[in-house]
């Protein structure tokens, strides 16, 4: 990085297409999305085609006065004049905020370069952009690109390389005459209405609309019908959970198990077999243990879930890049302002679907500091797609699997629901906003999806190969040996020695039911590094299929106590990067609500099957009681339902704000 | 000035909260009384007096709503709209 002699900063408004254009310049494979916020964390590469410039991509903010956590990154890294050149990337179809940030950019003096991205499409919306217009106004190069498209590349960098030897040649090469126009010592207030009126009166001279008179674009019109049926008043959640639905039921359900199942079934048996004779015949049988019982069953355990996984992270890369994530925000806000959460924390729960380290830095586009708190501690609660690797091992072998594997989601959402209002009994936020812009639907690019699924499977097998198959190779070592490194039973091996010191732990919790609780006991620690360790442990450890080694109610508080617990070492470092000193109460809080769910779904599960009449009686009270309490309350707040932001509401919001 | 000037011509049609403005109608901003600093980011979102702006529709629970300004999408909870002062605009 060294070698290169320039710095090219990428920066523009979310979702514009900064890291797609990052992508192809440097040849990288940064993670892209229809939905503002997908890059919260500054990324550098070289530029493939010239290879003494190296480019930065910022994440994507509206102004340089920064609002959030990830806009200050970039905010700050703009003011340090770091970069020789800025490359500001225009949305075409959303240009005039688009250029109020351009305004405020050549006020930094540094030389910029506008790319005009998605020209492409807003000329099929009949929207044309007159670049040498803009040019005039601006004083700084405008070059009209595709970055999806993959068109204007060679031109935009012939004009970033004019633009260096230029500022170079004068070192005043910023235009002054905007400056003067936009008074420093004015309040960004003030500034703000002064660059709208200046931009908005450029952009009407110098777009002209061809096929549409009106100001609505083709695409626009296509986003409005399609959001009057997901946005509707009726239909919206109904949508939401078929979307979802139909994302968990194609990846883990169907197609996903079919995959799954036969590497279980068949590759990971032959496997074995085959690693068995070659090692009688040309090793030990020691040897032969440690390959097959050891390494092929601990790894291939977890490698059986690629296809589940790699599936899942398909269809949310497909779900991110057609837009509507955002609206899955928008729904959701109203119902998670109650439980002091935001829309954005919806996004960081679907992300956390797949893995909670991208859940968690996704919280960084929420403004207040409780909310994301809240977000951090809660998103982990999700069950990841590693955490589904436990649910599937867990529920594959049960009758009724599907309906109990589903019943873990439904059970973490309670879980966030509740931990939501007792964070919010704690500490009420009071600096709630949610501001977030609705981006047009975007049909998703088959190459980017295909990109990141790669990716992500890769990842995922580099971690089986790593990781897994290290853990696989310490707890096998660990299974045989005893502490004076002599060859024992298993019943003797180190970790069943320091397995039968923590089992008793979790003996309240059901862990013992089937007489394996040290082996339970184990996997659950062996999660830490990564929780599909835990499925590699219990395939490594347990003599016979594990649904025989755990009463079902075992395994379901088994299961819970998994899902719920301190995420993996991964995601710990990422809540401890984000969160600092808190970071121990997140936690703390993750492994007591784990233990104390877990607890009682075992205890009163028990309970219940011990005394089956007076569980129904005591439950029928229960939901008697909540049912009049909840009823009461919704009658105390009755008193002004119809008045949907009156007047005398705002007369009394103003009092609020001001005295 | 020029604030004041347009606020005696358009005397007539009355300044209400955009958190009550009607779905599909067009509105002008007049002020606006949020704190800093999103009085300020709202701005720089577009949200500037003399803007035209509409409510494109209500989320399900009534919070957030989704505006039209500056040609594209914004997404605001109640407690934001309440802030804004409209007028509605005569084409």
């Amino acid at each position: 990085m060294n070698s290169t002699n320039y710095t090219i900063a990428l920066c523009g408004n979310p979702n514009c297409g900064k890291t797609t254009l990052f992508n192809l310049l440097t040849g990288d494979n940064q993670k892209v999305g229809n939905w503002p916020g997908v890059t919260v964390q500054q990324k550098t590469g070289v530029w493939m085609s010239w290879s003494n410039a190296c480019v930065v991509d910022t994440p994507g903010t509206y102004s340089l006065n920064p609002y959030t956590e990830e806009e200050k990154v970039s905010c700050q890294y703009l003011h340090s004049k770091k970069a020789n050149l800025l490359l500001n990337v225009v949305d075409c179809t959303q240009l005039v905020r688009s250029l109020f940030f351009t305004t405020q950019l050549l006020q930094l003096g540094l030389p910029v370069v506008v790319a005009l991205n998605f020209c492409d499409e807003a000329e099929r919306n009949g929207t044309f952009v007159d670049e040498k217009k803009l040019q005039a106004t601006f004083g700084c190069p405008f070059v009209k690109i595709s970055a999806a498209k993959r068109t204007g590349i060679a031109q935009l960098c012939e004009q970033c390389k004019i633009a260096l030897q230029r500022a170079s040649a004068n070192k005043t090469a910023a235009p002054t005459k905007l400056c003067t126009k936009f008074p420093q010592s004015e309040s960004a207030y003030a500034q703000a209405r002064r660059r709208y009126n200046f931009v908005g009166r450029i952009a009407k001279d110098a777009v002209s609309q061809t096929k549409h008179t009106n100001a609505q674009s083709r695409q626009k019109q296509t986003t409005q019908k399609i959001d009057a049926i997901v946005l509707n008043k009726w239909l919206a959640f109904p949508v939401f959970a078929t979307v979802i639905a139909l994302v968990f039921f194609l990846s883990v359900g169907s197609v996903g198990a079919f995959f799954a199942d036969t590497i279980n079934n068949r590759l990971t048996p032959l496997l074995q077999n085959a690693a068995n004779v070659f090692f009688l015949k040309y090793g030990t049988p020691r040897l032969a243990s440690l390959v097959s019982d050891g390494i092929v069953a601990g790894v291939m355990s977890v490698v059986g879930f690629l296809p589940q996984v790699t599936l899942l992270f398909a269809a949310l890369a497909t779900l991110e890049a057609s837009g509507y994530t955002a609206r899955i925000a928008f729904i959701t806000d109203g119902l998670l302002g109650k439980i002091g959460l935001g829309g954005r924390s919806a996004v960081a729960m679907i992300l956390g679907c797949g893995c909670s380290v991208p859940a968690i830095t996704s919280s960084r586009t929420i403004k207040s500091t409780t909310e994301r708190n809240a977000t951090i501690t809660l998103a982990p609660f999700m069950p990841c797609s590693a955490k589904l690797a436990i649910i599937a091992f867990l529920t594959s072998a049960m009758s009724n699997g599907a309906v109990i594997a589903t019943s873990f989601y439904l059970l973490s959402i309670v879980v966030i629901v509740a931990s939501g209002l007792l964070l919010k009994c704690r500490k009420t936020a009071n600096d709630t906003t949610f501001i977030m812009e609705l981006p047009t639907y975007r049909r998703p690019s088959a190459r980017n999806v295909l990109k990141q699924t790669c990716e992500r499977a890769e990842s995922f097998l580099t971690k089986a190969g790593t990781v897994i198959l290290a853990a696989s190779v310490a707890l096998w070592f660990a299974q045989h040996y005893n502490f004076k490194l002599q060859w024992v039973d298993t019943q003797n091996g180190m970790l069943a020695t320091i397995g039968k010191i923590i089992a008793p732990l979790f003996y309240p919790l059901g862990f013992n039911d089937g007489g394996y609780g040290w082996q339970f006991a184990v996997a659950t620690l062996s999660g830490f590094s990564a929780k599909e360790t835990v499925v590699a442990t219990l395939q490594l450890l347990l003599p016979c299929r594990p649904d025989k080694c755990i009463s079902i109610l075992g395994a379901y508080s088994f299961v819970v106590y998994n899902v719920l617990t301190a995420p993996c070492v991964a995601a710990i470092s990422t809540i401890f990067a984000e969160q600092r000193k808190d970071a121990w109460k997140s936690l703390a809080f993750q492994i007591t609500t784990a233990y104390v769910v877990s607890l009682t779904i075992y205890q009163v599960g028990s309970a219940a099957q011990r005394y089956p009449k007076i569980f129904v009686t005591l439950l029928t009270c229960l939901l008697i009681a909540a049912s009049t309490a909840l009823a009461l309350k919704h009658n105390a707040k009755t008193a002004c339902r119809n008045c949907n932001g009156c007047k005398r509401q705002c007369a009394n919001f103003q009092k609020h704000d001001f005295n | 000035m020029s604030n004041n000037f347009q606020h005696k011509i358009h005397n007539f049609s009355q300044e209400f909260c955009l958190s009550s403005a009607t779905a599909g109608k067009n509105y002008v901003i007049c002020r606006c009384n949020l704190a800093e600093p999103t009085k300020t980011r709202l701005a720089e979102l577009g949200m500037v007096n003399g803007a035209t702006v509409a409510v494109a529709r209500r989320a399900p629970t009534g919070s957030p709503l989704q505006l039209a300004v500056q040609g594209y999408w914004l997404c605001l909870r109640k407690e934001q709209a309440q802030g804004f002062f409209v007028r509605e605009k005569f084409e």
